[in-house]
């Protein structure tokens, strides 16, 4: 160190105290596992996208008013296109890093969903939802929940063929809540779709509103998580109960993150080099009344379209209110399924009777009903996912769309329940062959893997 | 699972030789680097076009190649008939009002007919006459036959106005960009944009198939020379680098994003792993201390007294090394010049923060 | 950097060098393991190089973005730098720093469940006051959501029906007049009320049907033999309805599949849409134009309420 960065640093420490809080924090340890950095990767593409979301801004449009575009792309040349569009169109094609910008910004969405995938895809397998951690849990679903509303109106913004169909659909959706439905969808959307409020609005949210709210949920994340310290993997010799063992934040996890940081950004440069991430121009604009072919959202909101295409026809009234399809296949399911994320800490708790806090991380094994859960859960969810994707899958297989819907059907209907039943019974046997129950406290799981130090009385 | 640095290799590699030493540090991005231009080269290479020789009787030609390829379905005389190994009928060429010399040009421009498999699963392509044999199969047949001629003219149009025709008019069967699409039953869209323009404006006059027929009362002939453009246009659009890609489909940008998340999970599993040392000094050896037995619970824990009550001495628990480094082996690079660490222990920092 | 095994002073008290004992702390840092590589001319290399490499690639990547180069110049250079940067702060870490495996306690603290979180404690006094106070601030907050309609247009009856009229010429995308006869058989045409072009509720498809309509078709809604007009908005999620299948007289939906038999009233064959696309009342007024007689008999697009 600098003798002049040292002097600036105890000048600093003199009037504000840092010293010792800083150590507390330097010393802080982290489990080294590298499913551990899935959730600080998310968090590194939030950063990536506030800062390529802050230039993006800057050139955006929230108008769909028709302007004549004047730019350099020949595709629109004379050509009148809504502001929106036109601005994202200019903003690739006539300033210099636009797109690059644009596709890096789009890159780090994908990916900032993808890791909250999987950082809660280990959360749920590993059991770090137990109490004491349940609303840290909960916090992290609302991120997700936060997220996809993020990377739809990012969808949205350009106003593209593509978006103005997602929108649409999303607007039918809230239409279809039943008695409420229609006046909620001209709160939402400023009136009928197309209304001229909804870029604007959208634009709003996208930029301020959710941003706001994630970062505060983030920010929330992490406090919680500093509050409660980390869980820990099962290690051997090491009591995971009531110690975490890893390496401390400085200098080891510093390093880690330090490099973690640089490569994401790394890892972002080159797919925004190679893959043509949000390219929009050949879609066009979005023209009311026409949509494309192969008409998909963005693949974290496959599964909900896909069940769009699944659920057959259901149209009744009851109690005044009418129930239909894209209500149960858009808000209904969804929400079943979001609800079962929510509840199930407690669902487990309840149902094995479980007692006390857990720190040590189990293999899913161990619990038939978690991984009957998972199991049901995300096969269900890949299945309908699978089944957005079904025109382009016809296409290319050759099988008529409507077999393909029928085997979508029976898969989701059949296949999830079979998985899970399957998984139970086989975790269930694999405990009973190893004389073991599921535990109902820390201490006897962790009997397990470390015999001789269980001794408590 | 413990991520291994590829450059681990160089610990059996590295010798003295500095030279070396960094050439060898640089051997694995020098190799990736590599594999990425050949990527390239292979992925952009130059496309072999097909130049069909001139035919020296074109009617000869043509009558035998109708004898030999058409007649088994459409009929010796046009008039059409059943497919042989299915009970569709394929339909007749002379007397309808339908097939046209351009209806006949495009099916076979665009390798409809002959079929390259099952007649009636329109995805499949595969161009069967050359452009000389084309027009003499079109000349011959439309004259045997006595078919309308039709054959439009083509000329530059308006790219913008192109966009906006295909988006009002054709994207909804053909897809974004002409890529192609879904119509339901057995029906697909085929891919437009990658015909010529004389394929597309004949298919907008014609209609084949299960497509509607545009009259030039719905379709100018400006908007569809500008539609014929805007797909060349699409054609021409330059890709990215490498993978040659143009626009994505959600569809196929799932696939991109499992490749992304691929590649995060194998940067964490290198970034979560510990670095490889290099051992260039010889006889180097980590050191490493480790407590007795892991983790024990520390003193003022109920279980750290009983504990030390039960087991005081648990000598046949074998300790889990921390570190699966070997010691090097001594006798190799006895002779190693490098004696010196570069960085002397005098210019590093203490970082220890005062008690 | 020290090549030596470190030795740690341990805490006061400690029993060192018992194999049984506690693990050392270090400024309340308790350490397992402490391992230190020896210097290495080899990581040396790297680091530096990696570090330049990163500057040099830094700087390829302003220039090729300045001067213009396509995106995969520019591009790739910064992934480059990127990359070579983070190397060399991986390497530059394992060099300056021994690596360290730590434990830390979870929670010195004991739980006191009954221990009040202020020391300042409330009198005892009735409890209605707190709950009357809580009540009341509850409705205070739920009375500010009256703010909530002001979101959007009263929507009344809005939904229910479109311009479509007695009299209202069928209009093209581009505002002309539509003449029976410009429908070419198997051919459709995107129509909209006379000035209200682009209203997407009010879309509809004249389509020339290669057959004959059938029932539930309106035969009296019916031009000439075959030319008949539906809604081009799904019943099922209000994509538009714009594939026109003609081998079997079928509109197909690009989104969700829906599909219907234009011929039979437009009713579902298969598909999540549950109801058929409803019929445009369809005429020829004197000049020879087609106009709507009426407005859609049945809700346009997706069912709510």
């Amino acid at each position: 160190m600098t003798p002049l960065f040292s002097a600036l640093l105890d000048a600093l420490d003199d009037r504000m105290k840092l010293r010792s809080p800083t150590r507390a924090v330097a010393n802080k340890v982290f489990p080294s596992n590298w499913s551990f950095l899935i959730g600080e990767v998310a968090t590194i593409s939030f950063v990536v996208l506030v800062a390529t979301g802050i230039f993006l801004t800057l050139f955006y449009r929230a108008s769909i008013e028709p302007v004549t575009y004047t730019g350099s792309n020949e595709f629109f040349a004379g050509v009148q296109l809504p502001a929106a569009f036109e601005s994202i169109i200019r903003l690739g094609d006539d300033i210099p890093g636009g797109l690059f910008v644009r596709r890096v910004h789009r890159a780090a969405s994908h990916l900032f969903i993808a890791s909250i995938v999987l950082h809660m895809l280990r959360i749920i397998l590993t059991g770090a939802f137990r109490k004491p951690r349940e609303l840290n849990y909960h916090v992290g679903i609302g991120l997700l929940t936060l997220a996809l509303a993020e990377g739809f109106l990012g969808y949205s913004l350009p106003y593209d063929s593509l978006a103005g169909t997602g929108i649409r659909v999303a607007y039918s959706i809230t239409l279809s809540i039943p008695y409420v439905g229609e006046n909620v969808a001209f709160w939402v959307f400023g009136g009928e779709f197309p209304s001229t409020a909804i870029i604007p609005r959208f634009h709003a949210l996208h930029v301020f509103v959710l941003p706001l709210l994630i970062s505060g949920l983030i920010a929330l994340h992490v406090l919680i998580l500093v509050r409660q310290k980390h869980t820990q993997l099962p290690k051997p010799d090491v009591d995971g109960h009531s110690y975490i063992v890893g390496k401390p934040l400085w200098p080891g996890q510093f390093a880690e993150s330090s490099t973690l940081v640089l490569w994401v950004g790394g890892i972002l440069a080159l797919t925004a080099t190679f893959i043509p991430w949000s390219d929009v121009t050949l879609l066009g604009p979005y023209v009311p009344g026409e949509v494309g072919n192969n008409a998909q959202p963005d693949w974290f909101l496959f599964w909900t379209d896909g069940l769009l295409r699944a659920v057959p026809p259901i149209e009744f009234t009851v109690l005044g209110a009418t129930i239909n399809t894209v209500f149960i296949a858009g808000a209904l399911i969804p929400g079943i399924m979001f609800g079962l994320l929510f509840a199930y800490p407690f669902i487990e708790r309840r149902f094995y009777g479980l007692e006390g806090e857990w720190h040590v991380l189990t293999n899913p094994l161990d619990i038939p009903l978690r991984a009957a859960m998972v199991m049901g859960t995300f096969s269900f969810v890949l299945i309908a996912s699978a089944n957005a994707t079904n025109d382009i899958l016809s296409r290319m297989t050759g099988i008529t769309i409507e077999d393909l819907v029928f085997i979508f059907r029976a898969a989701m209907l059949l296949a999830p329940p079979l998985l899970a039943a399957g998984i139970y019974v086989y975790s269930a046997r694999r405990l009973k062959r190893e004389g073991a129950r599921v535990a109902t406290n820390e201490l006897e799981a962790q009997s397990r893997f470390d015999p001789p130090q269980i001794t408590t009385s | 699972m413990r991520g291994e640095n590829l450059l681990g290799m160089y610990r059996v590699l590295t010798d003295s030789n500095p030279l070396r030493t960094t050439l060898r540090a640089y051997a694995g991005w020098i190799a990736v680097i590599l594999g990425a231009l050949a990527i390239a080269f292979v992925a952009n290479g130059p496309a072999d076009a097909q130049e069909g020789e001139e035919l020296s009787n074109p009617v000869a030609f043509a009558e035998t190649s109708y004898a030999n390829v058409c007649a088994e379905c459409h009929g010796d005389r046009g008039a059409g008939g059943s497919v042989p190994g299915t009970d569709r009928r394929a339909p007749a060429l002379a007397g309808t009002e339908e097939v046209t010399a351009a209806y006949l040009d495009l099916v076979l421009r665009t390798g409809r007919m002959p079929p390259a498999g099952d007649p009636f699963d329109n995805r499949a392509r595969e161009v069967f006459y050359s452009d000389v044999e084309r027009e003499a199969m079109v000349a011959w047949v439309s004259e045997a036959f006595d078919l309308e001629q039709d054959i439009p003219d083509v000329e530059e149009g308006d790219i913008a106005v192109g966009l906006e025709t295909f988006a009002l008019n054709c994207a909804h069967c053909h897809g974004n960009a002409g890529a192609g699409g879904t119509a339901g039953s057995t029906t697909w869209t085929p891919r437009v944009n990658h015909l010529e323009p004389i394929a597309v404006v004949e298919a907008i006059r014609v209609g084949p198939f299960e497509m509607p027929a545009f009259a030039t009362d719905q379709l100018t002939e400006e908007e569809a020379n500008a539609v014929a453009s805007y797909l060349e246009a699409v054609r021409e659009e330059r890709g990215t680098p490498v993978f040659g890609l143009v626009e994505l489909n959600p569809v196929f940008a799932s696939g991109f994003v499992a490749l992304l998340a691929i590649l995060l999970i194998g940067s964490l599993l290198y970034i979560g792993g510990r670095p490889t040392p290099f051992e260039s000094v010889p006889g180097a050896a980590l050191h490493a201390s480790r407590p007795p037995t892991g983790m024990t619970p520390m003193p003022g824990d109920p279980r750290y007294e009983a504990m030390a009550r039960d087991m005081p001495q648990d000598q046949d628990h074998e300790p889990i090394p921390y570190t699966d480094e070997e010691p090097a082996d001594p006798t190799e690079g006895t002779d190693d010049p490098v004696q010196d660490p570069p960085d002397t222990p005098d210019d590093t920092p203490h970082e220890e923060p005062p008690a | 950097m020290s090549t030596t095994p470190d030795t740690p002073a341990h805490e006061a008290g400690d029993q060192t060098g018992d194999q049984a004992g506690p693990p050392r702390t270090e400024d309340g840092l308790i350490i397992l393991a402490r391992t230190a590589p020896e210097p290495s001319r080899a990581n040396d290399t790297l680091v530096i190089g990696t570090a330049i490499g990163a500057a040099v690639f830094g700087v390829a990547f302003a220039v090729a973005l300045v001067v213009g180069l396509p995106i995969g110049w520019y591009g790739s250079f910064l992934a480059l730098a990127f990359f070579s940067l983070g190397l060399s702060i991986r390497r530059y870490f394992f060099d300056r720093f021994p690596e360290v495996e730590a434990a830390e306690l979870r929670s010195a603290r004991t739980v006191e469940p009954d221990r009040p979180v202020s020391a300042v404690a409330p009198l005892a006094r009735r409890p209605l006051l707190t709950r009357v106070l809580l009540g009341s601030a509850g409705v205070f907050g739920a009375s500010l959501l009256a703010l909530v309609p002001s979101l959007g247009p009263k929507v009344g009856e809005t939904l229910r029906s479109t311009p479509w009229a007695a009299g209202v010429r069928l209009k093209t995308t581009d505002g002309e007049d539509i003449r029976p006869e410009d429908v070419a058989r198997g051919g459709i045409v995107t129509a909209w009320p006379d000035g209200f072009i682009g209203f997407e509720r009010a879309a509809a498809l004249v389509i020339r049907l290669t057959g004959q309509p059938e029932p539930p078709t309106v035969a009296d809604w019916v031009v000439g033999p075959s030319l008949v007009a539906y809604s081009k908005i799904c019943t099922h999620a209000g994509c538009p309805v714009a594939l026109y299948r003609e081998r079997d007289d079928s509109l197909y939906c690009p989104c969700h599949q829906s599909t219907f038999d234009v011929k039979r009233g437009c009713e579902p064959i298969f598909g999540p849409a549950a109801r058929a696309l409803p019929q445009l009342p369809l005429g020829v007024d004197e000049d020879g134009f087609l106009v709507a007689l009426g407005d859609f008999e049945g809700l346009v697009g997706p069912s709510f309420g």
